[in-house]
Formats: structure tokens, sequence, C-alpha cells
């Protein structure tokens, strides 16, 4: 701080967009997204139109891309009576148990990290699930985008396992300062 | 583009305590962050929380923990808690970082996510539920047995979407 200047703290975590939907809804998509942060987080509290499962995965698109053989993921999982792990190399399969569903609310917190490179692939973790006093699950899960060629991400595209969003669910884009 | 994630409260303990409360948290948020880094009095403790004051049954978890030799699937029902380790054999150093996403609405029930790690002893996730559709305005840190050491840490933090 220079003598006779106000103390200057930069802000380092800001909300880019939101969704907060109030009607069912197939998708999101974040566009444009600034390439102006070092890391993005999107925060949701949701639920899926599905039934019967605790828990949807959170598929992702990364630059309107659903080329399967482009995405690869990975994932740690607990069912509440058995702990499982696996291994997808397709896009449809995205971030394991991430969102609720089946009347069961749930939440997540996903971390794009470097997502404005070029000479990397881009990946993404998220930590996310439900519970629902007797049924639920929580996931460590991981993606990997791996086109042609490393891009910056500029949108994300975000479904439930091609499920649509329930009406209410809230779903957060933030951009993190380097 | 507002900037968000800022600190409402924070707090080091000055003695051991068994509790403490985060009160009157304002609903102007969209998300909380309550982080505590710290040490139990004693190694049976475990880190817990409570919404607004809610002693009753109404809380349940999904957990998944690693104690470095074994994997644990754990589930718990009809608690008056929301457990964030189930783990009793160490009393840390440990952290615990809780996310209570759309905390202030008031027609769903809560969902809270809390990742807890103590090097020595294990490391762990868990979905948590407190069946009320009520908005939140108190978080309670609490232990059982016996106590929160002095020295810890626990900051709540506010982030608001745009």
């Amino acid at each position: 701080m220079l003598a006779g200047n106000t103390f200057y703290d930069p802000a380092n975590f800001i909300s880019i967009a939101t969704f907060a939907l109030t009607t069912n809804t197939t998708s999101v998509t974040f566009s444009s997204i600034p390439q102006t942060y070092k890391h993005l987080q999107v925060r949701i509290y949701g639920k899926s139109e599905g039934i019967t499962y605790p828990t949807d995965n959170l598929q992702i698109s990364f630059n309107g891309s659903s080329t399967s053989g482009d995405y690869a993921s990975h994932y740690l999982l607990s069912s509440g009576s058995a702990a499982s792990s696996g291994a997808r190399t397709t896009w449809g399969d995205g971030l394991f148990n991430m969102v609720g569903r089946n009347g069961t609310w749930g939440s997540c917190v996903v971390d794009f990290l470097d997502y404005t490179s070029t000479n990397k692939f881009a990946t993404v973790r998220g930590i996310g699930g439900s519970d629902a006093n007797g049924s639920g699950n929580i996931a460590l899960s991981s993606v990997l985008w791996h086109p042609s060629s490393p891009a910056a991400i500029t949108s994300i595209t975000l479904d439930p396992n091609g499920n649509t969003w329930s009406s209410g669910s809230h779903i957060a884009l933030y951009g993190i300062k380097g | 583009m507002p900037a968000t994630y800022e600190p409402i409260a924070t707090t080091t303990l000055s003695s051991s305590a068994t509790s403490y409360t985060f009160s009157s948290i304002p609903s102007t948020y969209t998300d909380l962050v309550l982080v505590v880094a710290g040490t139990f009095t004693n190694t049976n403790s475990g880190g817990n929380l409570r919404l607004n004051g809610d002693t009753g049954t109404n809380y349940s978890t999904t957990a998944l923990r690693g104690t470095g030799t074994t994997v644990y699937a754990t589930r718990s029902t009809n608690r008056s808690f929301i457990a964030g380790n189930e783990d009793g054999s160490s009393s840390g150093p440990w952290i615990f970082i809780w996310n209570i996403n759309n905390y202030a609405n008031a027609s769903t029930y809560k969902t809270v996510l809390v990742r807890a790690s103590d090097a020595g002893a294990y490391v762990s996730e868990t979905a948590g539920l407190w069946r009320s559709t009520s908005a939140i305005n108190s978080i309670t840190f609490i232990t059982f047995d016996p106590g929160i050491s002095s020295g810890t840490t626990l900051t709540l933090y506010g982030i608001k979407a745009a």
C-alpha cells in the first residue's frame, strides 16, 4: 500500500452468471465465459425430474461439444452401504452422482481449473450428492475433455444426465482470479 | 459482475468448548461455507452440525470415508445432528469444510456437503440432510465427547450469486 492511499483488496471470487430455474429445464448453458479468470467454480443446489434413483450425474459439454470419444471420467462413490469406483470414456456420463433426483434435492461444487489453457486438456472435479434419510449418494468425480487439441473453455452446458432440471434448481458460475 | 465470497464471522476459541454457534446469519447470500480447523480434546470426538438450534431427530447422512487401510460407506438416519466425520480415532488436527447451498430458501429440505480431513486418521466426504424447509439462520458446530480445543478457528463465509 502506498502512503496516503487506502488499502485495496481486489475481489477474487466473482459471480459471473446464474440460472435460478422457475420451470423444468432441459439444460443450461453458460456461454461467452470471460477469459479473464484463472479458475471457474460452479455451485449447484438442484435436482432432476428423474425417478427411482436418489442422484443424477452432471453431464457436461464444453464449447458445445458432445463428441463422445472426447470425454472421460472417474468417480469414487458411497451409496451409504457400499463404496465403489469406476471410469467411463464417453461424453454422456459426466460427473457421477452430483445432483438430486426422484424428489430429493442435492448439492455439488465443481471446479474448472486453468480453464483458459490451450496447452493442456481441461480437467474438472466435483464433489456432490444427496441424502434422503435412508437413501442417497455422495461422490467425488472428475471429467477430462480431450478433443483433438486443447482448447480454452468458452461455454459450459450442464444437464442432469439427460433428464430435465427441476424448477427451483439453482446453478451459479463463479470466476476466481489468479 | 459483483464480487462475493465474504467472511461473515470468524472466531478462534480462547478456551475449549462443546459447541460454537453462528447466529443471526443474514439471508442475503446464496450459499454458506463454514471452515473449521482445529483439534478435539478427546480422540472419541466428532465434528457435527446443527441448524437453527433444532435438536430433533431431523438429520441424516450418506458418507464415504477412508482411513488409509479401509474405505467405508456409511449412512445415518433420524439423528439429532449432521455428522461431519464418523471416525473417533484421532483428536486431530483436522479441517472441516461445510458447504450449505441455497440455505435461505424456505421451500425445500436442506442439503449439506462436508469434507473432513485428518491426515493422521481419515479423510471423508458426506452429504447431509436437514428435514426442514425453514431458512437457515443459525449454525452450531458441536461435539459431544467432550470438547473442541482452545485455538480452533471457525469462519463462516457467504457467497452471493449474481
